[in-house]
């Protein structure tokens, strides 16, 4: 579903965010991308979805290479969740929020109608659908993004910290919907108990840099390997 | 922010009345308000009515809008304030007391801001922002103004916070208010934070399509609403070409 051949991506003149990371997602896997702070997570997530220029190597999203010509048509496979909802939630209610996208790629009506309210009613929030997105909790601000995701059905779902700002019943209830979603998912995270409890497969990174990649129980369970990355 | 964004959610014989009749029909009486002379105070009073009658119909609390016109009020006495001083001739008396025309000016000044900022706290207090957009879009209003004013709209609140955030962690570390010497460095830090928080937000946006347009949905006005609009543009108009007091002397 995701190629990455020898990406390198570098951040303003010389700072290197990520060298060399080859790497094979497959289709409706759920990959966790772990690392500590500054190994390349939100990078990779951003340049999957065309924001960042590539410096060398190629990403292909479902055997497109993302360039800045393609990147309106990677945009509609491929839909991020970031981590901070505020940034993400700027309409003035909930139903526009998560109508912002559909509409964009140009969904109208009835067809509009019906991407917003199964997005929602995945998310179980449909009884938020009027409400002020500023005034929501932590964990439905969560919920509102995501559906502001899915309502574009993507392919790919790809989620930067989608723990963080949420309490543990939130996170539970997060990570049971997300199980339920048949999707792609790529979770950027240092939340291992998120990794563990969602994915099947985790890429480890250090430094930019691939530092293993795996099923979840091989990676995860390698305590000496995790401390060694910074987790 | 939040009470007012609250009370835009209720409903009434006001909050269902379309977002494009109340923004015309507020459009007309601030126009009408402010057309008057700085010396024509008598004529001012009836207009009086129209705040009051819709905080009346809208449940919109007195206390709530009072509030936040004192908030706009200092700037009208700043304003008014230079009249007292320079236009000192006599106008009037009351008694033995000399009215001058600065007075009056001032006066007006003052009731003028009265008026018309209640007019636009009860436009606020009624209508979401998000269909005040829709009927802007409606009226060939350009995307890129619409978008302006929902952004801004939505992140003055968010940027408050993010003050208040930066204001809290120097003053419980400084153990005192902002120095002069530091204003200047917190507002920098401010703008970049504000900077880079619409970077990620405009980054948020271009993941989800966005492309320039923007398209808030709308319905049609009804009959009820051009009503409406009438009925403020004729009383608006009467109040401003006819004076109510000498036509009330007239008549008893």
């Amino acid at each position: 579903m995701i190629r990455i051949e020898n990406l390198k991506i570098i951040y303003g003149s010389e700072s290197v965010a990520i060298s060399g990371l080859t790497l094979d997602i497959k289709k409706g896997s759920r990959t966790a991308v772990i690392g500590a702070n500054g190994a390349g997570k939100s990078t990779l997530l951003l340049s999957i979805m065309g924001i960042l220029p590539i410096e060398e190597g190629t990403i292909y999203v479902d055997d497109l290479a993302v360039t800045k010509k393609s990147a309106a048509e990677i945009r509609k496979k491929c839909g991020i969740v970031f981590q901070n909802p505020d940034e993400q939630l700027f309409t003035t209610k909930v139903y526009d929020d998560v109508a912002f996208g559909p509409k964009n790629h140009g969904l109208k009506g009835k067809k509009l109608e019906d991407a917003v309210m199964g997005a929602l009613g995945a998310m179980g929030i449909s009884h938020l659908k009027d409400r002020i997105p500023m005034h929501l909790s932590g964990g439905e601000k969560r919920a509102v993004a995501v559906a502001s995701v899915l309502s574009m059905d993507p392919q790919v779902l790809l989620l930067d910290e989608p723990s963080s700002f949420l309490d543990p019943r939130s996170k539970r209830t997060l990570i049971k919907t997300l199980s339920n979603l048949c999707k792609t998912q790529v979770i950027a995270t240092h939340d291992l108990d998120l990794a563990r409890k969602l994915c099947d497969t985790v890429v480890l990174l250090k430094d930019g840099k691939l530092c293993a990649c795996g099923s979840a129980g091989e990676i995860l369970e390698n305590e000496r390997l995790l401390i060694e990355c910074g987790l | 922010m939040y009470k007012m964004e609250m009370l835009a959610l209720k409903d009434s014989a006001v909050h269902r009345l379309h977002p494009a009749a109340k923004m015309i029909a507020t459009a007309a009486y601030v126009v009408a308000v402010i057309s008057f002379g700085r010396y024509e105070i008598e004529g001012l009073i009836p207009f009086f009515f129209y705040p009051a009658i819709l905080m009346a119909l809208s449940e919109t609390p007195y206390n709530m809008v009072l509030k936040r016109l004192a908030i706009s009020l200092p700037f009208a006495l700043f304003g008014g304030i230079a009249n007292i001083i320079f236009d000192r001739g006599i106008m009037f008396h009351i008694g033995a007391v000399a009215v001058s025309y600065g007075v009056v000016s001032f006066v007006s000044i003052f009731i003028k801001t009265l008026l018309t900022v209640s007019a636009v706290l009860i436009l606020v207090a009624t209508t979401e922002i998000s269909d005040m957009a829709g009927s802007l879009k409606r009226a060939h209003i350009p995307d890129i103004l619409i978008l302006q004013l929902v952004m801004t709209y939505r992140y003055i609140s968010f940027m408050l916070d993010e003050a208040r955030t930066m204001h809290n962690s120097y003053v419980l570390r400084a153990g005192h208010g902002i120095k002069i010497s530091d204003i200047g460095a917190f507002i920098g830090q401010f703008l970049m934070r504000s900077m880079d928080r619409a970077d990620r937000v405009h980054i948020a946006m271009r993941c989800k399509g966005f492309d320039g347009r923007y398209d808030p949905a709308s319905d049609k006005m009804r009959r009820c609403d051009i009503v409406y609009i009438l009925m403020i543009l004729i009383l608006s108009t009467a109040f401003r070409m006819f004076n109510i007091y000498d036509m009330f002397s007239l008549i008893f």
